[in-house]
């Protein structure tokens, strides 16, 4: 490798200053005695002087500075928001559990004041009056159909009626469910005996 | 040159500093971070997408993500390199997710103007710079990655290195190479000063 080539790898971070002392004092050497490779330098100079970075124009800048801040700014919030949003949640259930506890109280409520002293009777006519009744009409044929001959009517069977249950007999509860209590025989006298002391 | 040196380890030691305010609890401090590298971070990011919007944006995703960082954790040893190294894995990412190749920028009106304040360099300089920024997107995507973490971002060495998970030996060469290949697009525009 003859001393422009070796110079040659150093040219590029000598002209950024970032060459090492050493390595800087070989390039300036080498720089003195070769015109060939200080017209190189030169040639390199006056490019990278004529390739300015693409700045940023003032609004691109606030534009960027204004989002990095934005940013940074939910990141700090972003524990604070969390738990706020939570406590929201929690804050609006509770409230729509309560609205639907109270909404439904009052219905009942006026449920039961409406409903008349027959309960069952007027309630059951109610639905049905309500509850509409399906009514399926059958298809008229398309062709007419020959009615089927009429047959002597049956006479309707006699009907069989069961005899009366016999009338339920109450019988005293204590008697049927409670069991007989085994009462040991008073010998004459005691009473006697007892009524003497009391009129003592 | 020392000089250059130096100020990279200013630079270095700067943000290690608003680093260590920010998690102290001044939260001005990142705005100041933020303010110093959004335009290294822009210029890197539109010659990777070759957009401005995109460039925009993911500008905007690399200091979100350099606040996480620094907000949640130590910062990492290298904060420039770690930084830098984000943008461009940002900038691939966007390409793949975008699914669209990166077409070289255009430079408008106002950007040469606001380059040369003299109307008559405005066509020439335009000229030159086209056939710079060319000849840059011809270069390999490693290549052009470490000159424009260089050129644009003002990385060290050591710091492309990192960045790019190569040997510094190999950024020197990806330098010297990316600068020879200015070197010809310029010769071929205009003739240039020989002194050193």
């Amino acid at each position: 490798m003859n001393p422009c080539e070796r110079i040659g790898h150093l040219i590029g971070s000598y002209l950024y200053g970032d060459a090492a002392p050493d390595e800087a004092h070989a390039v300036e050497s080498h720089l003195a005695i070769c015109p060939r490779c200080r017209r190189d330098v030169g040639t390199r100079r006056a490019a990278l002087a004529a390739l300015p970075p693409p700045a940023p124009t003032e609004r691109e800048r606030q534009r960027i500075l204004e989002a990095v801040r934005a940013a940074a700014m939910g990141a700090d919030a972003v524990c604070w928001h969390a738990t706020r949003q939570w406590r929201a949640l929690a804050i609006a259930g509770a409230a729509a559990a309560a609205a639907v506890l109270f909404v439904g109280g009052m219905w009942v409520g006026e449920q039961r004041a409406s409903a008349p002293a027959t309960p069952r009777a007027t309630l059951g006519a109610a639905v049905r009056a309500v509850t509409p009744v399906p009514v399926v009409a059958a298809p008229e044929p398309m062709h007419p159909v020959p009615a089927p001959p009429k047959r002597p009517a049956r006479e309707a069977p006699p009907v069989r009626r069961l005899p009366a249950p016999p009338p339920v007999r109450h019988a005293a509860p204590a008697a049927v469910v409670q069991a007989p209590r085994v009462v040991a025989p008073v010998p004459e006298g005691v009473d006697d005996i007892r009524l003497a002391a009391l009129e003592e | 040159m020392e000089d250059i040196a130096a100020a990279m380890a200013s630079q270095a030691r700067r943000d290690e500093q608003l680093v260590a305010r920010f998690q102290a609890g001044d939260a001005r401090a990142f705005d100041e971070l933020a303010a110093i590298h959004l335009g290294h971070l822009f210029a890197l990011s539109v010659e990777l997408l070759g957009n401005r919007d995109d460039a925009e944006e993911v500008t905007q995703e690399v200091l979100i993500k350099l606040y996480h960082c620094i907000s949640r954790s130590r910062p990492p040893a290298r904060l420039r390199a770690w930084l830098y190294r984000v943008c461009v894995n940002q900038c691939h990412d966007w390409r793949r997710s975008q699914r669209r190749r990166p077409v070289m920028l255009e430079m408008t009106e106002g950007a040469d103007r606001a380059l040369d304040p003299d109307p008559a360099n405005w066509a020439a300089g335009a000229a030159l710079r086209e056939a710079l920024r060319s000849a840059l997107w011809e270069l390999p995507r490693q290549q052009r990655t470490a000159f424009l973490l260089c050129h644009f971002a003002g990385l060290s060495v050591n710091d492309i290195a990192a960045a790019l998970g190569c040997a510094p030996g190999t950024v020197r060469v990806h330098l010297s190479r990316a600068t020879a290949r200015l070197r010809d697009a310029l010769s071929a525009e205009v003739n240039v000063d020989e002194s050193v």
